[in-house]
């Protein structure tokens, strides 16, 4: 669902879909680990996160899953400097505290796995000997996928790999993540996000 | 501002693998190639098949 969508867009499709009887709810969500409050709440998610969940509870439907996959891989690469810092119009970079820090990034065709695997588990164990997967391991939950787990500076090597480029090729600026962070924060709150 | 808040360093935030681990063993994913994941989003953004603007 595009992020430009009307706010109450989630509630009404999480509404029709208790409606219709639907066990299952993956409501949409930004791929942030759900259970880190801290996470949540500086990036502004928390309150989307709680009231779509207690909505989902409150219907009574079966169970809501969260699938944890943080950003989209393609999408952040190519989709322009402010996401995983990449333009490749002007081969710049925009390096956050020196491009060290790991993070899990998802590509689309696992995020596609993900949601299929998930569908296709069975509910509940056979017996107790059963140790296979079932969806009710999930139940009111977060899936935890990954494609990758990299650095910025991993992702650079991939791209000079891919384009045949070196660092001389690349303009590169150095921000601090923190800063770039408190700076949008501070818009976002005055209302000022584009 | 989701970006830059999930690389803030010594937080661990955007590491979830560390500190929870994945499913993806438990679903049975295949490990996959960064270079063709690379070489698919270099190509999307270049022919402006990425859409919309996070904050």
């Amino acid at each position: 669902m595009a992020v430009s969508a009307p706010r109450d867009t989630l509630s009404k499709l999480i509404r029709a879909a208790a409606k219709a009887g639907v066990p299952y709810i993956m409501p949409n969500w930004f791929g942030h680990d759900a259970a880190n409050n801290v996470l949540c709440a500086d990036s502004f998610l928390a309150p989307m996160r709680d009231s779509v969940r207690s909505e989902i509870e409150i219907l009574g439907v079966r169970s809501y899953l969260l699938l944890v996959c943080n950003f989209w891989y393609e999408s952040s690469l190519g989709g322009g400097p402010d996401r995983y810092g990449f333009d490749f119009e002007q081969n710049s970079l925009i390096l956050f505290d020196g491009g060290n820090v790991p993070i899990n990034t998802t590509t689309w065709p696992q995020c596609r796995r993900a949601v299929a695997s998930l569908l296709s588990l069975k509910e509940l164990l056979d017996d107790e000997a059963d140790a296979s997967p079932t969806l009710s391991q999930f139940w009111n939950g977060n899936v935890h996928v990954s494609s990758f787990r990299v650095t910025q500076r991993d992702v650079f090597e991939s791209v000079k790999c891919v384009t045949g480029t070196t660092d001389k090729d690349w303009t590169i600026t150095h921000e601090s993540a923190e800063q770039n962070w408190k700076d949008s924060a501070a818009e976002l709150t005055k209302g000022n996000s584009q | 501002m989701l970006y830059s808040r999930m690389v803030i360093p010594g937080t661990g935030d955007g590491d979830y693998e560390f500190a929870r681990g994945t499913h993806n063993a438990l679903l049975g994913f295949p490990v996959e190639d960064l270079e063709l994941a690379t070489r698919v989003g270099i190509q999307m953004g270049k022919n402006g098949e990425i859409v919309g603007h996070y904050v």
